[in-house]
């Protein structure tokens, strides 16, 4: 089952993050996204308009500017003013100052694993296999071909290299939507390897947030998450020229004909987390080095162009994957947090690098928020406040008289003093896995800390084994199992406290990402499972429609819509702001209660949800499998708000659903560009008028080159050459003679059929809608022509 | 070479200086292929020309030795190899002058290209520097993958098509400078067809203007010209003209002598260091043993052309093993070196009924690269085709009527 069955091969490296930041400003609403538009309201309080933005919006985007949202924040933040002459001292930053790009002005939206080669070996950031098991109990040998190997992740070709993978947020405002497209994974060398092409893009799961409680950890680098994608075996290309044992064993276990029941292919799982910025010079050969927002925006005003990408740690494993197991979600029993921990003898908050005080949360992708004393180093009164644990996922194995535990997300970690991707994790002393009983609790095995501190996992990338006790015989744990779900314990106070907890009914989806278009319908499959198995008869999946909040800078927080809380009120404040209850971003097609059905001897049941674009923006649809006695379904209403943490003041042992452990998708409506809008014709009318000199252009010059560039640049292209820089020194959205110049490849780039697979699709950001694309489509197709004087016929998406 | 825009040369334009010579093709006696005629110099360009000049004696020197072949023409273009005059292939007509922004017909081969009086007047002599004998425009800066190349000095690569008489001849037979006549060709299904005595050419330059600091980096090491180009605003406008000097950075040759045309490439040896890219794909030791005896002999001519290097030669598709063959040039086909086939790219070059060129792009898989071994069926698509010649893809639609 999974990672977690065996063979495996573990690796561990950094993960590079190279995002476009200037669409995802969580302080400062540059970017409209629902409309994919500049925030024109707010950028004309700055001075900045439609006429004058080719020259105001880039210069003003590299200065620190105030936040609309006060105090929201201390992360990432700069001193009021920033110029050529100033002196980057931290203590001149002010809280509620940041960069209107933020860190990656240029970032290209690429993401890869480390491979950088510092000067004195013990500094170097690379991603390699580093250890395996056969067997449980049979590690590989330190030697074996394989191991210490490099992993890499590609894109497609472009020209004739590899392109980056991408990172793209399905909502850039929100941190718990982030996809990682890519074309291939490669494990090993030229000799011994193990090359798999994409078949599942890969999303955030899993989120553990606050995984570190350094506040030295700025922006999104208390956040863990984990990735996680799989490849049929007939899809891989496997060369063991080295005689790899570990190799040889995973490649006979991936072999449907070889491998057990049910065997299919290659599961690649990773978490990534405590996330470092400003790292330039250490973890790449980028000349330019700014440590901070200040440094980086005297360079950006200096003229300077280069990337400044985050590095997360990470652990991961290579596995198998078997019949059933979704490409995308971890597999097994999901253990969800119920209760905070508090660990045992915590360094004093005098010795950690963190707030002293109550965790209130994370704002959007800000760091850890306390409240109560906010001096770095308070009193050194106790340790840290309690918090609660990630998700963990569990296979039993009776034949074997073995527990595996997917523990990659599942622990909090400290650093002291320095901040450096490891953290420690916490001791919180001797765990039990076993059985929540209707007689109680019943271990089944316990580990101790030795088994999950900082060196235990990076041994085995976050999976811990933990062998039957000896009172737990082969028996009994099958007939716990059938009357109850695995649940772990801690000492809590002298006591034994559950503090993760099976959840018992679940519903998941490969389609965590979901584009549709004006006039489309998604539909998509849900998983459900009881217990990792079939549901039983009368399971329903009913699914409901959230937003996330705030709408337009950094969202933390999942709502169910409509906010019966916020009446909408248009111009509402930025900070407060929620969605227009009278226009659903999406309608439910067959209901919001679906069936689930399972087939004959399957482990698993299935709902089929469908999806219809009803109006431009940014829905997560959230999974409530319910069984029958639980008809009629809880209404909607009653859904309380998804959050990262556990709510204030949440009684424990708490049940609802965090971000970290719902089973969602994130959806993005697009634009509806062939509607009027704001009292103006659809985009899709008026670049006919353009071309045709027609309605509004009437008496203006038809069938005009230069005044169809402008209608082009300044209803589509300006977004994006505003917003994403990068783009100067490969195709300058500006330049009509440029863009004329690379008509083939933009043609081919804004393909439909390419959004959700290659890595080379423009916009990155696949916020093209489809009336736009026509658009484009339509200018480039008389670009190639040479401007044939003739006029176009009205556009249309039905073709 | 996707869409490189090459120039046809008649063979005969080669044989003595620069002049208009007759099309008739002398029956020349066989010279053994692969060598220069007995008793000449690697540098006869007597005894080249008349290789050159038969169809017969060129395929089979090309067949015998490729690399050979193509050190004749490069020597056999570039004369006189030393002194200020105007090599044979400057002298070629430039596409900026063939395929003009209204589409309309040509000036008469012979007729002298007009150099824009900004230029002009703005002239500056450097020490050492040439005097202008022909004036290049560099009229494009983007490579055909879209992009652009930069020198050391941050400086866009330019680039210039040239082709010889006999290829300006066809064009303006066919009505091939403009978009309706190609159209027109794909509308009556009359694909081009170029005489084998066809030649195009495109250079590629390294921008020095009037810097002192660049021409003194560049002066011996480089061919250097008088140039300009054309500067245009963001929206596609002229706003006027920079002149000055250019440096030779690179030359595809292309003749129609086989019917897929032969594929040639030489560039600067020193580029790696004066531009920032480096030559990617290894240059075929036949092609390094041609490089070391011609260089030597030019050395000892004391010819600037000592510094150039052949790149390769390209002639089919694919080798005898099925192996798509490659050949590219460092700074034209940057970056795309690996996945650049010349011999392909241009097979495709063609045009449907709606005066569509067919793209280039191969974005099998997702991919954003470009076509290598055996071409696609551009034809079983809808596609007429240009003979290989991508350079009609520079023409303009010629507005019989001005649009309302």
């Amino acid at each position: 089952m999974s990672v977690l069955s065996f063979p495996r091969i573990y690796f561990n490296g950094y993960v590079a993050w190279d995002p476009t930041t200037a669409n995802n400003n969580d302080y400062l609403p540059v970017y409209d996204a629902t409309n994919v538009d500049l925030d024109w309201v707010y950028l004309a309080e700055k001075g900045i308009t439609r006429e004058n933005f080719q020259d105001m919006f880039r210069p003003w985007m590299i200065r620190p500017q105030h936040d609309v949202c006060e105090n929201s924040s201390p992360s990432d933040t700069c001193p009021q003013v920033v110029s050529d002459t100033t002196n980057c001292d931290l203590s001149m930053v002010d809280p509620n100052y940041h960069m209107g790009s933020r860190w990656d002005y240029f970032g290209g939206g690429g993401c890869w694993f480390a491979d950088f080669t510092a000067p004195d070996p013990k500094y170097n950031k690379k991603t390699l296999t580093s250890g395996g098991d056969l067997a449980y109990s049979q590690p590989a040998q330190p030697g074996d071909a394989i191991l210490n190997k490099p992993v890499v992740i590609e894109g497609n070709a472009f020209g004739d290299r590899p392109s980056m993978a991408r990172l793209v947020d399905i909502n850039p405002a929100t941190p718990f939507c982030s996809q990682i497209f890519f074309s291939k994974i490669k494990v090993g060398d030229d000799q011994t390897y193990l090359s798999a092409p994409r078949q599942v893009r890969m999303y955030s799961r899993a989120f553990l947030a606050p995984r570190n409680i350094s506040n030295k950890l700025i922006i999104a680098g208390a956040i863990g998450v984990i990735f996680q994608t799989t490849m049929s075996y007939a899809s891989l290309q496997i060369a063991n020229g080295g005689r790899s044992p570990l190799l040889a064993k995973l490649q006979q276990a991936m072999n449907p004909q070889t491998g057990a029941r049910g065997a299919k292919g290659l599961m690649i799982t990773f978490a990534a987390y405590n996330t470092l910025y400003y790292k330039n010079g250490k973890y790449n050969n980028i000349i330019e080095q700014p440590p901070d927002c200040c440094s980086l925006s005297k360079m950006l005003q200096e003229g300077k162009v280069f990337m400044n990408p985050a590095y997360s740690r990470m652990v991961g494993v290579l596995g198998v994957w078997n019949e059933g197991e979704l490409s995308s979600v971890p597999g097994g029993h999901q253990l969800v947090p119920v209760r905070k921990l508090n660990p045992v003898n915590p360094p004093k908050s005098n010795e950690l690098e963190i707030r002293a005080g109550e965790f209130v949360g994370l704002a959007g992708k800000a760091s850890v928020m306390f409240s109560g004393d906010d001096l770095p180093k308070a009193s050194a009164q106790g340790g840290p406040p309690p918090f609660p644990q990630g998700t963990t996922w569990a296979q039993v194995d009776v034949s074997q008289r073995l527990v595996s535990l997917n523990m990659m997300n599942t622990f909090v970690e400290f650093n002291l003093n320095d901040i450096t991707n490891d953290g420690q994790k916490f001791d919180y002393g001797t765990l039990k896995v076993g059985v929540d009983t209707p007689g109680g609790f019943q271990e089944i095995g316990s580990f101790g800390y030795d088994q999950y501190n900082l060196a235990a996992y990076l041994k085995q990338s976050g999976l811990v084994d933990v062998p039957f006790a000896s009172s737990a015989n082969t028996e009994d744990v099958q007939n716990w199992l059938s009357q109850g779900g695995l649940a772990l314990q801690a000492q809590q106070g002298g006591q034994w406290q559950t503090f993760c907890q099976e959840r018992l009914l679940t519903a998941d989806t490969d389609s965590r990402g979901v584009y549709i278009d004006q006039g489309q319908t998604a539909e998509f499959t849900v998983q459900v499972r009881y217990k990792y198995g079939a549901p039983p008869p009368n399971t329903y999946l009913q699914v409901a429609q959230y937003f996330p909040f705030p709408l337009t800078v950094g969202s933390g927080v999942l709502l169910l819509f409509p906010a019966p809380d916020s009446p909408w009120k248009p111009n509402t404040d930025v900070c407060q702001q929620t969605p227009d209850p009278k226009k659903p971003y999406v309608s439910f097609v067959n209901g919001a209660v679906v069936p689930v059905t399972a087939k004959p001897n399957q482990a698993w049941g299935e709902a089929v949800v469908r999806l219809a674009s009803q109006h431009p923006g940014f829905p997560v649809i959230v999974f409530y499998p319910l069984q029958a006695s639980n008809q009629p379904p809880t209404p909607p209403a009653a859904q309380p708000a998804i959050t990262f943490g556990f709510p204030a003041d949440a009684p424990e042992p708490y049940n609802g659903l965090l971000i970290g452990n719902a089973g969602y998708s994130a959806v993005r409506v697009l634009p509806f560009d062939t509607k009027p809008m704001d009292g103006k014709v659809s985009p899709l009318v008026d670049f006919v008028d353009r071309w045709n000199g027609t309605g509004p252009y009437a008496g203006q010059p038809k069938y005009n080159r230069e005044l169809t560039w402008k209608w082009i640049y300044s209803n589509i292209l300006y977004v994006y050459d505003m917003l994403f820089p990068v783009m100067d020194g490969v195709m300058p959205l500006h330049s009509l003679e440029r863009v004329e110049g690379a008509i083939d490849q933009l043609v081919v780039v804004i393909s439909a059929d390419w959004v959700d697979t290659s890595t080379l699709y423009m916009p990155v950001t696949r916020d093209l809608s489809a009336a736009k694309r026509l658009i484009l489509e339509t200018w480039g197709d008389l670009v190639i022509r040479k401007y044939p004087q003739q006029p176009l016929p009205p556009l249309s998406l039905l073709g | 070479m996707p869409r490189l825009t090459f120039v046809l040369l008649l063979f005969h334009l080669l044989v003595v200086g620069c002049g208009p010579h007759d099309t008739e093709k002398p029956k020349q006696p066989e010279p053994t292929p692969n060598e220069p005629p007995p008793g000449a110099s690697l540098l006869d360009v007597e005894a080249i020309d008349k290789l050159l000049g038969n169809q017969e004696s060129s395929a089979k020197a090309i067949q015998a030795g490729p690399y050979e072949y193509a050190w004749q023409n490069f020597i056999a273009l570039n004369q006189p190899l030393v002194g200020p005059d105007a090599k044979r292939w400057e002298l070629w007509r430039q596409t900026s002058t063939v395929y003009l922004p209204d589409g309309a017909k040509p000036a008469p081969w012979g007729t002298p290209a007009k150099v824009p009086d900004e230029v002009l007047a703005n002239v500056k002599s450097l020490p050492d520097a040439p005097s202008a004998t022909v004036w290049h425009n560099l009229d494009t800066r983007i490579q055909v993958d879209g992009l652009v190349l930069l020198d050391k000095w941050n400086h866009d690569v330019r680039y210039q098509l040239l082709m010889n008489k006999d290829t300006f001849d066809y064009v303006l037979m066919r009505e091939f400078y403009n978009v309706n006549g190609q159209q027109r060709a794909a509308e009556e299904n009359k694909p081009a067809d170029f005489p084998w005595t066809s030649y195009e050419l495109k250079t590629s330059w390294i921008w020095i203007g009037y810097d002192v600091e660049k021409f003194n980096a560049l002066k011996g090491k480089y061919y250097i010209v008088s140039a300009y180009y054309q500067v245009f605003n963001d929206d596609g406008m002229p706003v006027g003209y920079d002149g000055g000097y250019a440096a030779l950075s690179g030359m595809h040759i292309i003749n129609k002598t086989l019917p897929n045309w032969v594929w040639m490439t030489f560039e600067n040896v020193n580029n790696a260091e004066f531009t920032q890219v480096k030559l990617e794909l290894e240059i075929p030791a036949g092609a390094q043993a041609a490089n070391q005896r011609y260089q030597a002999a030019l050395r000892s001519a004391g010819s600037i052309f000592a510094n150039y290097q052949l790149d390769g030669v390209q002639t089919v598709f694919t080798d005898p093993g099925g192996k798509p063959t490659l050949l590219a040039n460092s700074n034209i086909e940057s970056a795309f070196q690996k996945k650049s086939s010349c011999i392909t790219c241009h097979a495709i070059a063609s045009i449907n009924k709606v005066g569509k060129y067919f793209n280039i792009v191969d974005s099998s898989g997702g991919d954003l690269t470009y076509y290598v071994g055996d071409p696609p069926d551009v034809e079983a698509k809808g596609f007429t085709t240009l003979d290989f010649v991508w350079s009609m893809k520079r023409a303009s639609r010629q507005f019989t009527e001005s649009p309302e």
